[in-house]
């Protein structure tokens, strides 16, 4: 069933854009709240950091590599009963989020542990030397400092959650990815495939612009 | 504020732990810094200045030993109780360390936001401090909107936030340029006077300990070589220190009648011309000069005696005068 007209690919267009900004958006929200803290504990208890636990640190860092050694299609497929145990089901946009943040989580962990470790020690010191608790350390000089860089990673993590969603067809779905597959591959329909391309390529470019302009706001306060 | 803290360094050891070797940075420490004094410690970089100064405030923890503040054995306390001591104790650093994402005014609320005070108290209290390191109207500034002397005031500011006994000062002047340098120097004095702060500041910089400070250590190679009041440094002839301090005197031939001659305070000030009196002619003046030392004026001068002058009849002169004379 190729689109007929004008108005039934926009149809197409549109449905599918909502998948895939229902998927990035939630993953991305899921890969936020536990990415954060991961990449901060992954630096508080570095060897070399204010809480040092090197051997939890190694489990930790170990768990992450594992996560980030899969391909995004394997890890899809891999954790489908786990997938199925959280969302109810391993089909369609929902349970897609699943494998989008497990995928996205242990990177976007490194993104916030490098962010952190950006952070000037000396800046630290400065709060330690106060007589700061390690709430303020995190939040009075680790958070703010780090600011920028987080606010960087978290486009570049959305952008990577929009290119893994393109596979989240292979366990139903849908999104822009998806469509592309099945029209512009599946059927040489160019029209859908440019359409597509193009709609993700707006996409990306919103969401990066959107992320520079917040970074360059907060740089120049600075 | 229980103001002029003395400061008891007792058997205060570093050992660092390199590739299984314990290497000394501090090999045995004992120093005595006055309360309401400034205090410098000088030494090349690798002396262990900094590793001793940061176990002041345990941003290292020592290895063995005792650090005395008052009554309080820093070396000695436990992570709450470390904390809650911190807070008598400000430091400011080298390369500042201010917050980025934090306005002037906001960083130096910081020590005061962790002590707890109450939103109104802080920024009275902030304004206060702005006033006091001279940048009044300038706390919604951030720090890359301020000058290299400019951000030492507010790390000064932020340092004395929570009304801390004592203040360390890593190189606090060593980043700034040389007027800015004096400024700054300048600010360190105004505040021990008015707030009775103890300051220890370590500096690789013998002027700043010349202009500032009532006392100084020297420190080679994690030791201690000497300690004392900058007037008895200046004042003891085998003191380094002391040599460092005086202005420097040109080579001579060793005759037998070249003498160099030392004083501190007024009884030097017309020794030239009371020895001139004494002898009936006078000595010649070689080399030499008169510094400001820890507030006082100590001379250190170079002379030639005429052919018949008496030797023990100068020296029992300059004796009277409470002069220092040695033949060179």
């Amino acid at each position: 069933m190729n689109p007929e007209s004008f108005s039934e690919l926009l149809d197409l267009l549109w449905g599918a854009s909502l998948e895939t900004l229902y998927m990035v958006a939630l993953s991305g929200f899921v890969t936020l709240m536990a990415g954060l803290p991961a990449g901060l504990a992954l630096y508080l208890i570095d060897g070399d950091g204010p809480l040092p636990r090197p051997r939890l640190h190694r489990v930790l860092s170990t768990i992450v590599n594992i996560g980030r050694s899969l391909p995004f299609v394997v890890l899809l497929i891999a954790i489908i009963p786990l997938t199925r145990l959280i969302a109810g089901t391993s089909l369609g946009s929902t349970a897609a989020i699943v494998p989008l943040s497990l995928g996205s989580i242990p990177f976007f962990a490194r993104v916030v542990e490098a962010a952190l470790r950006e952070v000037d020690k000396g800046r630290i010191e400065a709060v330690q030397a106060m007589g700061g608790t390690l709430r303020h350390l995190v939040f009075m000089v680790l958070l703010p400092e780090a600011l920028p860089a987080l606010l960087s990673g978290v486009t570049l993590t959305l952008v990577m959650l929009v290119g893994y969603s393109a596979l989240a067809g292979v366990v139903g779905g849908g999104g822009l990815g998806d469509l592309a597959i099945r029209y512009g591959y599946l059927r040489f329909n160019t029209e859908v495939m440019v359409a597509t391309v193009v709609v993700l390529i707006v996409l990306v470019q919103a969401n990066q612009l959107a992320g520079d302009w917040a970074v360059r706001r907060l740089a120049h306060r600075r | 504020m229980t103001a002029r803290q003395p400061i008891r360094i007792q058997g205060l050891r570093k050992d660092y732990n390199q590739a299984g070797r314990l290497v000394p940075a501090l090999d045995g420490i004992d120093l005595d810094i006055q309360g309401g004094a400034i205090f410098g410690i000088l030494g090349r970089s690798g002396a262990g200045k900094t590793t001793l100064i940061r176990c002041l405030n345990r941003l290292e923890t020592p290895s063995a030993g005792r650090i005395l503040l008052g009554e309080t054995d820093l070396a000695a306390l436990g992570p709450v109780e470390l904390r809650r001591q911190r807070r008598r104790i400000g430091m400011i650093f080298q390369h500042f360390h201010l917050l980025h994402s934090r306005t002037a005014a906001e960083n130096i609320a910081a020590p005061l936001e962790i002590a707890g005070v109450t939103k109104p108290e802080r920024q009275k209290r902030v304004d206060e401090l702005l006033e006091l390191v001279g940048l009044a109207g300038r706390g919604k500034a951030y720090p890359s909107q301020l000058s290299g002397g400019q951000k030492q005031r507010v790390g000064i500011a932020r340092a004395l936030a929570a009304d801390p006994d004592v203040l360390l000062s890593d190189e606090a002047t060593s980043a700034l340029d040389a007027e800015t340098t004096a400024q700054i120097l300048d600010l360190l004095r105004d505040v021990n006077r008015r707030l009775g702060v103890t300051i220890v500041l370590i500096t690789h910089e013998l002027s700043v300990v010349k202009s500032i400070c009532d006392g100084a250590a020297l420190l080679e190679g994690g030791r201690l070589v000497e300690a004392g009041a900058l007037r008895d440094l200046v004042a003891d002839p085998s003191s380094r220190l002391g040599q460092w301090l005086l202005p420097a005197l040109p080579e001579v031939p060793s005759d037998g009648r070249h003498l160099e001659l030392r004083y501190g305070g007024r009884g030097g000030d017309t020794i030239l011309s009371d020895l001139t009196l004494h002898l009936g002619q006078s000595p010649a003046l070689l080399g030499g000069g008169v510094e400001q030392v820890a507030g006082t004026s100590v001379g250190r001068l170079l002379i030639r005696l005429p052919h018949d002058a008496d030797l023990d009849s100068v020296f029992a002169f300059l004796g009277t005068r409470g002069v220092w004379a040695v033949v060179r």
